[in-house]
Protein backbone atom coordinates (compact mmCIF):
# COMPACT_ATOMS: atom_id res chain seq x y z
CA UNK A 1 0.00 0.00 0.00
CA UNK A 2 2.74 1.87 0.89
CA UNK A 3 4.24 1.57 -2.10
CA UNK A 4 1.64 2.43 -3.97
CA UNK A 5 1.20 5.68 -2.48
CA UNK A 6 5.21 6.61 -3.40
CA UNK A 7 4.42 5.25 -6.97
CA UNK A 8 1.27 7.49 -7.03
CA UNK A 9 3.20 10.27 -6.05
CA UNK A 10 5.85 9.71 -8.45
CA UNK A 11 3.88 8.93 -11.38
CA UNK A 12 1.74 12.52 -9.94
CA UNK A 13 5.42 14.53 -10.10
CA UNK A 14 6.19 12.45 -13.44
CA UNK A 15 2.98 13.41 -15.00
CA UNK A 16 3.19 17.29 -13.89
CA UNK A 17 6.72 17.47 -15.42
CA UNK A 18 5.66 15.86 -18.60
CA UNK A 19 2.80 17.28 -19.35
CA UNK A 20 4.35 20.35 -19.73
CA UNK A 21 7.35 19.32 -21.48
CA UNK A 22 6.35 16.93 -23.85
CA UNK A 23 4.45 18.58 -25.64
CA UNK A 24 6.65 21.47 -26.50
CA UNK A 25 9.59 18.85 -26.94
CA UNK A 26 7.04 15.55 -29.44
CA UNK A 27 4.52 18.28 -31.22
CA UNK A 28 2.56 15.15 -31.89
CA UNK A 29 2.02 14.77 -28.20
CA UNK A 30 -0.02 17.49 -28.22
CA UNK A 31 -3.30 15.46 -27.10
CA UNK A 32 -1.20 13.85 -24.48
CA UNK A 33 -3.30 14.24 -21.00
CA UNK A 34 -0.89 12.07 -18.26
CA UNK A 35 -3.37 13.61 -15.67
CA UNK A 36 -6.35 11.78 -17.28
CA UNK A 37 -3.91 8.44 -17.18
CA UNK A 38 -3.13 9.02 -13.18
CA UNK A 39 -6.63 9.30 -11.95
CA UNK A 40 -6.90 6.49 -13.99
CA UNK A 41 -4.52 4.73 -12.26
CA UNK A 42 -5.77 6.16 -8.76
CA UNK A 43 -9.13 5.21 -9.08
CA UNK A 44 -8.09 1.35 -9.85
CA UNK A 45 -5.80 1.26 -6.89
CA UNK A 46 -8.05 3.16 -4.08
CA UNK A 47 -11.56 3.85 -3.18
CA UNK A 48 -14.11 6.29 -4.75
CA UNK A 49 -14.05 9.00 -2.41
CA UNK A 50 -10.43 8.95 -2.61
CA UNK A 51 -9.85 8.69 -6.29
CA UNK A 52 -12.64 11.84 -6.59
CA UNK A 53 -11.23 14.23 -4.61
CA UNK A 54 -7.58 13.22 -6.20
CA UNK A 55 -9.10 13.10 -9.80
CA UNK A 56 -10.37 16.86 -9.03
CA UNK A 57 -7.72 18.32 -7.58
CA UNK A 58 -5.13 16.99 -10.33
CA UNK A 59 -7.68 18.27 -12.96
CA UNK A 60 -7.79 21.45 -11.22
CA UNK A 61 -3.79 21.39 -10.85
CA UNK A 62 -3.81 20.81 -14.51
CA UNK A 63 -5.88 23.99 -15.17
CA UNK A 64 -3.96 26.04 -12.93
CA UNK A 65 -0.81 24.82 -14.86
CA UNK A 66 -1.43 24.24 -18.36
CA UNK A 67 -4.68 25.65 -19.27
CA UNK A 68 -4.57 29.06 -20.49
CA UNK A 69 -8.06 29.26 -22.47
CA UNK A 70 -10.15 26.83 -20.78
CA UNK A 71 -11.11 28.18 -17.23
CA UNK A 72 -10.06 26.50 -14.21
CA UNK A 73 -12.43 23.85 -12.55
CA UNK A 74 -13.41 22.73 -15.89
CA UNK A 75 -10.26 20.46 -15.96
CA UNK A 76 -12.04 19.56 -12.41
CA UNK A 77 -15.05 18.71 -13.32
CA UNK A 78 -14.45 16.44 -16.23
CA UNK A 79 -11.45 14.59 -13.92
CA UNK A 80 -14.39 14.15 -11.12
CA UNK A 81 -16.67 11.97 -13.78
CA UNK A 82 -13.25 10.42 -15.12
CA UNK A 83 -12.84 8.95 -11.58
CA UNK A 84 -16.20 8.41 -10.75
CA UNK A 85 -16.36 6.54 -14.52
CA UNK A 86 -12.52 4.64 -14.10
CA UNK A 87 -13.62 3.48 -11.04
CA UNK A 88 -17.01 1.87 -12.12
CA UNK A 89 -15.51 0.52 -15.55
CA UNK A 90 -12.86 -1.23 -13.32
CA UNK A 91 -15.57 -2.26 -10.66
CA UNK A 92 -17.32 -3.89 -13.54
CA UNK A 93 -14.59 -5.02 -15.94
CA UNK A 94 -12.31 -6.37 -13.06
CA UNK A 95 -10.00 -7.02 -15.99
CA UNK A 96 -5.91 -6.38 -15.84
CA UNK A 97 -5.96 -6.97 -19.74
CA UNK A 98 -3.61 -4.08 -21.11
CA UNK A 99 -5.82 -3.61 -24.45
CA UNK A 100 -9.19 -3.31 -21.88
CA UNK A 101 -6.76 -0.81 -19.87
CA UNK A 102 -6.71 0.97 -22.82
CA UNK A 103 -10.07 0.74 -24.23
CA UNK A 104 -11.17 2.10 -20.46
CA UNK A 105 -8.36 4.99 -21.21
CA UNK A 106 -9.51 5.75 -24.40
CA UNK A 107 -13.42 5.93 -23.52
CA UNK A 108 -12.69 7.98 -20.58
CA UNK A 109 -10.32 10.33 -22.19
CA UNK A 110 -13.35 10.60 -24.68
CA UNK A 111 -15.85 11.62 -21.69
CA UNK A 112 -12.74 13.75 -20.21
CA UNK A 113 -12.80 16.12 -23.41
CA UNK A 114 -16.34 15.78 -24.16
CA UNK A 115 -16.97 17.11 -20.76
CA UNK A 116 -14.57 19.96 -21.22
CA UNK A 117 -16.26 20.54 -24.55
CA UNK A 118 -19.27 20.66 -22.76
CA UNK A 119 -18.54 22.74 -19.91
CA UNK A 120 -17.17 25.69 -22.03
CA UNK A 121 -20.44 25.23 -23.90
CA UNK A 122 -22.48 25.67 -21.09
CA UNK A 123 -20.42 28.89 -20.02
CA UNK A 124 -20.46 30.25 -23.25
CA UNK A 125 -17.21 30.17 -23.79
CA UNK A 126 -15.57 29.79 -27.13
CA UNK A 127 -12.68 27.70 -28.87
CA UNK A 128 -11.06 26.64 -31.40
CA UNK A 129 -11.76 24.28 -33.84
CA UNK A 130 -8.24 23.03 -33.67
CA UNK A 131 -8.25 22.74 -30.11
CA UNK A 132 -11.59 20.26 -31.46
CA UNK A 133 -8.56 18.41 -33.14
CA UNK A 134 -6.94 17.73 -30.38
CA UNK A 135 -9.72 16.33 -28.02
CA UNK A 136 -9.90 13.91 -31.03
CA UNK A 137 -6.37 13.12 -31.45
CA UNK A 138 -6.32 12.74 -27.07
CA UNK A 139 -7.62 9.79 -26.31
CA UNK A 140 -5.63 7.97 -28.56
CA UNK A 141 -2.68 9.56 -27.49
CA UNK A 142 -3.55 8.58 -23.92
CA UNK A 143 -3.86 4.97 -24.51
CA UNK A 144 -0.94 4.50 -26.32
CA UNK A 145 1.28 6.25 -23.64
CA UNK A 146 -0.65 4.26 -21.10
CA UNK A 147 0.88 1.23 -23.12
CA UNK A 148 4.37 2.46 -22.29
CA UNK A 149 3.47 3.48 -19.20
CA UNK A 150 2.10 0.00 -18.20
CA UNK A 151 5.03 -2.01 -19.89
CA UNK A 152 7.85 0.49 -17.87
CA UNK A 153 5.10 0.08 -14.39
CA UNK A 154 4.97 -3.91 -14.60
CA UNK A 155 8.70 -3.99 -15.48
CA UNK A 156 9.22 -2.16 -11.77
CA UNK A 157 6.81 -4.19 -9.87
CA UNK A 158 8.41 -7.28 -11.04
CA UNK A 159 12.25 -6.17 -9.27
CA UNK B 1 -13.37 12.83 7.50
CA UNK B 2 -13.83 11.89 4.34
CA UNK B 3 -14.84 8.59 5.15
CA UNK B 4 -17.85 10.09 6.86
CA UNK B 5 -19.16 11.35 4.26
CA UNK B 6 -21.86 10.40 1.31
CA UNK B 7 -20.16 9.30 -2.17
CA UNK B 8 -22.85 11.94 -3.37
CA UNK B 9 -22.48 14.26 -0.90
CA UNK B 10 -18.92 14.36 -1.87
CA UNK B 11 -19.69 14.10 -5.47
CA UNK B 12 -21.84 17.78 -5.13
CA UNK B 13 -19.41 19.03 -3.43
CA UNK B 14 -16.62 18.23 -5.51
CA UNK B 15 -19.05 19.38 -8.49
CA UNK B 16 -19.68 22.37 -6.87
CA UNK B 17 -16.32 23.48 -6.29
CA UNK B 18 -15.20 23.66 -9.83
CA UNK B 19 -18.45 25.19 -11.04
CA UNK B 20 -17.68 27.67 -8.55
CA UNK B 21 -13.95 28.12 -9.74
CA UNK B 22 -15.82 28.01 -13.31
CA UNK B 23 -18.14 31.13 -12.46
CA UNK B 24 -15.09 32.67 -11.03
CA UNK B 25 -13.42 33.88 -14.21
CA UNK B 26 -16.59 33.95 -16.15
CA UNK B 27 -18.51 36.85 -17.62
CA UNK B 28 -21.68 38.23 -18.87
CA UNK B 29 -22.60 39.75 -21.42
CA UNK B 30 -22.32 42.48 -20.41
CA UNK B 31 -18.53 42.02 -19.06
CA UNK B 32 -19.59 41.90 -15.43
CA UNK B 33 -18.30 38.50 -13.69
CA UNK B 34 -20.34 36.29 -13.44
CA UNK B 35 -19.94 35.59 -9.92
CA UNK B 36 -20.15 39.15 -8.69
CA UNK B 37 -23.30 39.55 -10.80
CA UNK B 38 -25.18 36.43 -9.29
CA UNK B 39 -23.99 37.89 -5.40
CA UNK B 40 -25.18 41.01 -6.49
CA UNK B 41 -28.71 39.68 -7.74
CA UNK B 42 -29.00 37.78 -4.58
CA UNK B 43 -27.32 40.56 -2.58
CA UNK B 44 -29.22 43.75 -4.56
CA UNK B 45 -33.01 43.89 -2.36
CA UNK B 46 -30.81 43.56 0.58
CA UNK B 47 -28.07 46.22 -0.65
CA UNK B 48 -31.28 48.42 -1.78
CA UNK B 49 -32.86 47.99 2.08
CA UNK B 50 -29.70 48.84 3.48
CA UNK B 51 -29.27 51.85 1.32
CA UNK B 52 -33.02 52.60 1.84
CA UNK B 53 -32.14 52.37 5.61
CA UNK B 54 -29.13 54.77 4.91
CA UNK B 55 -30.89 57.08 3.18
CA UNK B 56 -33.29 57.19 6.08
CA UNK B 57 -30.28 57.39 8.53
CA UNK B 58 -28.81 60.02 6.72
CA UNK B 59 -32.31 61.98 6.33
CA UNK B 60 -32.75 62.27 9.48
CA UNK B 61 -29.82 62.96 10.65
CA UNK B 62 -30.08 65.70 8.50
CA UNK B 63 -33.05 66.87 9.47
CA UNK B 64 -31.46 66.37 13.33
CA UNK B 65 -28.72 68.83 11.87
CA UNK B 66 -31.02 70.80 10.33
CA UNK B 67 -33.54 71.22 13.69
CA UNK B 68 -29.90 72.19 15.56
CA UNK B 69 -29.17 75.01 13.26
CA UNK B 70 -32.67 75.55 12.83
CA UNK B 71 -33.03 76.26 16.41
CA UNK B 72 -29.76 78.07 16.91
CA UNK B 73 -31.30 80.76 14.16
CA UNK B 74 -34.55 80.57 15.96
CA UNK B 75 -33.27 81.84 18.83
CA UNK B 76 -31.07 84.05 17.28
CA UNK B 77 -33.77 85.84 15.60
CA UNK B 78 -35.68 85.50 18.15
CA UNK B 79 -32.89 87.76 20.01
CA UNK B 80 -33.18 89.77 16.97
CA UNK B 81 -36.70 90.06 17.09
CA UNK B 82 -36.66 91.50 20.85
CA UNK B 83 -33.94 94.10 19.72
CA UNK B 84 -36.09 95.08 16.89
CA UNK B 85 -38.83 95.39 19.82
CA UNK B 86 -37.27 97.17 21.84
CA UNK B 87 -35.55 99.57 19.37
CA UNK B 88 -39.60 99.97 17.76
CA UNK B 89 -40.49 100.64 21.20
CA UNK B 90 -37.68 103.34 21.72
CA UNK B 91 -38.61 104.65 18.60
CA UNK B 92 -42.27 104.57 19.01
CA UNK B 93 -41.30 106.25 22.74
CA UNK B 94 -39.10 108.99 21.11
CA UNK B 95 -42.22 109.55 18.77
CA UNK B 96 -44.30 109.68 21.41
CA UNK B 97 -41.84 112.09 23.17
CA UNK B 98 -41.12 113.99 19.81
CA UNK B 99 -44.62 114.56 19.50
CA UNK B 100 -45.23 115.82 23.12
CA UNK B 101 -42.12 118.48 23.00
CA UNK B 102 -43.59 119.30 19.31
CA UNK B 103 -46.93 120.48 21.32
CA UNK B 104 -45.12 121.91 24.13
CA UNK B 105 -43.03 124.35 22.18
CA UNK B 106 -46.66 124.79 20.16
CA UNK B 107 -47.48 126.48 23.50
CA UNK B 108 -45.18 129.68 22.76
CA UNK B 109 -47.42 130.63 19.93
CA UNK B 110 -50.74 129.17 21.72
CA UNK B 111 -50.46 131.27 24.16
CA UNK B 112 -47.93 133.76 23.76
CA UNK B 113 -45.89 133.39 26.40
CA UNK B 114 -41.97 131.81 26.79
CA UNK B 115 -40.55 129.68 29.24
CA UNK B 116 -39.06 126.08 29.18
CA UNK B 117 -39.51 122.73 29.10
CA UNK B 118 -38.60 120.17 31.88
CA UNK B 119 -38.75 116.68 32.16
CA UNK B 120 -41.02 114.79 34.74
CA UNK B 121 -38.39 112.51 36.33
CA UNK B 122 -40.70 111.25 39.64
CA UNK B 123 -44.22 111.55 40.74
CA UNK B 124 -46.29 110.93 44.01
CA UNK B 125 -49.61 110.68 44.52
CA UNK B 126 -50.95 109.77 47.57
CA UNK B 127 -54.33 110.92 49.77
CA UNK B 128 -52.65 113.72 51.82
CA UNK B 129 -50.34 115.10 48.57
CA UNK B 130 -49.95 115.13 45.38
CA UNK B 131 -46.81 116.21 43.65
CA UNK B 132 -44.32 115.68 40.46
CA UNK B 133 -40.77 116.18 40.85
CA UNK B 134 -39.10 118.01 37.30
CA UNK B 135 -35.33 118.06 36.28
CA UNK B 136 -34.55 121.78 34.99
CA UNK B 137 -32.16 121.22 32.01
CA UNK B 138 -28.63 123.02 32.17
CA UNK B 139 -28.43 127.02 31.83
CA UNK B 140 -32.12 127.29 32.89
CA UNK B 141 -32.93 128.18 36.38
CA UNK B 142 -35.76 127.04 38.45
CA UNK B 143 -37.53 129.69 40.87
CA UNK B 144 -40.20 129.14 43.45
CA UNK B 145 -44.30 129.36 42.60
CA UNK B 146 -43.24 129.64 38.99
CA UNK B 147 -46.52 128.05 37.04
CA UNK B 148 -45.78 124.61 35.41
CA UNK B 149 -48.32 123.76 32.68
CA UNK B 150 -48.70 120.96 30.03
CA UNK B 151 -49.11 121.47 26.48
CA UNK B 152 -52.86 120.59 27.01
CA UNK B 153 -53.65 122.13 30.68
CA UNK B 154 -52.59 123.45 34.04
CA UNK B 155 -50.44 121.10 36.19
CA UNK B 156 -49.12 123.46 39.38
CA UNK B 157 -46.75 125.78 40.55
CA UNK B 158 -43.06 124.80 41.96
CA UNK B 159 -43.18 124.47 45.09
CA UNK B 160 -39.34 123.76 46.17
CA UNK B 161 -36.54 123.93 44.47
CA UNK B 162 -32.79 122.63 44.33
CA UNK B 163 -30.07 123.66 41.74
CA UNK B 164 -31.35 120.96 39.63
CA UNK B 165 -34.37 119.56 40.40
CA UNK B 166 -37.88 121.08 41.45
CA UNK B 167 -40.59 120.44 43.01
CA UNK B 168 -44.38 120.74 41.64
CA UNK B 169 -47.33 120.86 43.53
CA UNK B 170 -50.40 119.85 41.48
CA UNK B 171 -53.74 121.84 41.14
CA UNK B 172 -55.75 118.25 42.24
CA UNK B 173 -53.60 118.85 45.68
CA UNK B 174 -56.02 119.30 48.62
CA UNK B 175 -55.52 123.27 49.60
CA UNK B 176 -54.70 124.23 46.44
CA UNK B 177 -56.64 127.13 45.14
CA UNK B 178 -57.21 128.89 41.97
CA UNK B 179 -59.34 131.54 40.33
CA UNK B 180 -61.02 130.38 37.19
CA UNK B 181 -63.56 131.35 34.91
CA UNK B 182 -66.01 129.98 31.83
CA UNK B 183 -65.12 132.59 29.05
CA UNK B 184 -67.70 131.79 26.77
CA UNK B 185 -70.55 132.59 29.71
CA UNK B 186 -68.39 134.44 31.70
CA UNK B 187 -68.67 132.59 34.84
CA UNK B 188 -66.01 133.13 37.50
CA UNK B 189 -65.00 131.02 40.69
CA UNK B 190 -62.39 129.69 42.69
CA UNK B 191 -61.44 125.92 41.95
CA UNK B 192 -60.08 123.81 45.06
CA UNK B 193 -57.95 120.84 44.90
CA UNK B 194 -59.32 118.19 46.18
CA UNK B 195 -56.59 115.87 46.19
CA UNK B 196 -58.13 113.33 44.01
CA UNK B 197 -58.33 113.96 40.07
CA UNK B 198 -60.90 116.33 40.84
CA UNK B 199 -61.44 120.21 41.72
CA UNK B 200 -64.06 121.91 42.89
CA UNK B 201 -65.03 125.17 41.72
CA UNK B 202 -67.25 127.52 44.39
CA UNK B 203 -68.51 130.93 44.11
CA UNK B 204 -70.49 130.76 41.15
CA UNK B 205 -73.71 132.44 41.63
CA UNK B 206 -76.81 130.14 41.36
CA UNK B 207 -78.19 132.18 38.59
CA UNK B 208 -75.46 131.21 36.20
CA UNK B 209 -76.30 128.63 34.10
CA UNK B 210 -73.15 125.90 34.37
CA UNK B 211 -73.77 122.94 32.08
CA UNK B 212 -72.09 119.45 31.69
CA UNK B 213 -68.53 119.59 29.41
CA UNK B 214 -68.40 123.88 30.32
CA UNK B 215 -64.31 124.20 30.02
CA UNK B 216 -62.95 126.58 32.77
CA UNK B 217 -59.73 128.23 32.16
CA UNK B 218 -57.21 130.30 34.25
CA UNK B 219 -58.64 133.88 35.02
CA UNK B 220 -55.69 135.51 36.17
CA UNK B 221 -57.36 137.14 38.95
CA UNK B 222 -55.15 135.74 41.39
CA UNK B 223 -51.83 136.57 40.12
CA UNK B 224 -50.40 133.20 40.55
CA UNK B 225 -51.02 131.94 36.94
CA UNK B 226 -51.54 133.98 33.26
CA UNK B 227 -55.07 133.89 31.76
CA UNK B 228 -56.09 131.54 29.42
CA UNK B 229 -54.85 128.44 30.79
CA UNK B 230 -56.67 125.64 29.70
CA UNK B 231 -57.94 123.61 33.50
CA UNK B 232 -60.60 121.52 33.43
CA UNK B 233 -63.66 119.89 32.18
CA UNK B 234 -67.30 120.49 34.05
CA UNK B 235 -68.46 116.92 34.47
CA UNK B 236 -71.32 117.20 37.39
CA UNK B 237 -72.99 120.71 38.44
CA UNK B 238 -74.74 120.53 42.06
CA UNK B 239 -76.77 123.68 42.74
CA UNK B 240 -77.17 122.91 46.08
CA UNK B 241 -79.25 125.14 48.65
CA UNK B 242 -76.94 128.29 48.98
CA UNK B 243 -76.55 131.28 47.11
CA UNK B 244 -73.27 129.70 45.53
CA UNK B 245 -73.57 126.42 43.36
CA UNK B 246 -70.49 124.03 43.19
CA UNK B 247 -69.27 122.33 39.86
CA UNK B 248 -67.06 119.55 39.61
CA UNK B 249 -64.67 119.76 37.04
CA UNK B 250 -62.08 117.09 36.06
CA UNK B 251 -58.59 118.26 35.31
CA UNK B 252 -57.44 118.44 31.66
CA UNK B 253 -54.27 117.04 32.42
CA UNK B 254 -53.26 113.28 32.74
CA UNK B 255 -50.80 113.79 35.80
CA UNK B 256 -49.91 109.70 36.09
CA UNK B 257 -49.13 110.09 32.32
CA UNK B 258 -47.14 113.58 32.41
CA UNK B 259 -43.51 113.15 31.14
CA UNK B 260 -42.63 116.74 30.08
CA UNK B 261 -44.42 120.32 31.63
CA UNK B 262 -43.46 123.61 30.73
CA UNK B 263 -42.50 126.08 32.90
CA UNK B 264 -43.42 129.42 32.66
CA UNK B 265 -40.69 132.28 33.26
CA UNK B 266 -41.80 135.24 35.69
CA UNK B 267 -40.64 137.63 33.15
CA UNK B 268 -42.48 136.35 30.84
CA UNK B 269 -45.42 136.51 33.24
CA UNK B 270 -45.29 139.76 34.01
CA UNK B 271 -44.97 140.59 30.03
CA UNK B 272 -48.04 138.82 29.82
CA UNK B 273 -49.70 140.35 32.36
CA UNK B 274 -48.29 143.69 30.91
CA UNK B 275 -50.07 142.28 27.54
CA UNK B 276 -52.98 141.66 29.46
Amino acid sequence: MRRIKYLSAIIFLSAIFLQSLLHRTFPFLIGLDLYTIFVYFISKRTDLRKSMIIGTLSGIFEDFTLSYTIPIGANGISKLIVSILSYQLTKILNSSNLFVEMGVIYFISIVDKLTVIFILYIFGISFHFSKLLIFVISPITNAAFYLIFFLIANLKWKE
Amino acid sequence: MIKRLNTPILFFILLFLNLFLIALQTKTSSGENVVKYIFFKMTSPLISETALIKNYIIEISENFRDKKTLIKENKKLKREVFKLKTNNLICSRIKLKNAILKKMLNLESLYDFNGFICEVISKKFDVFSSSITIYCPKGKRLKEELPVISYNGLVGYIIHKNRSCGEVELITNSGVALSVINEEKGIKGIAYGTGKNLLNVNYIPQNKKVEKNDIFVTSGDDKMYPKGIPVGIVVRVNKGEGIFQRVDITPFVNFPNLEYVYILSKNEESNLNEKN
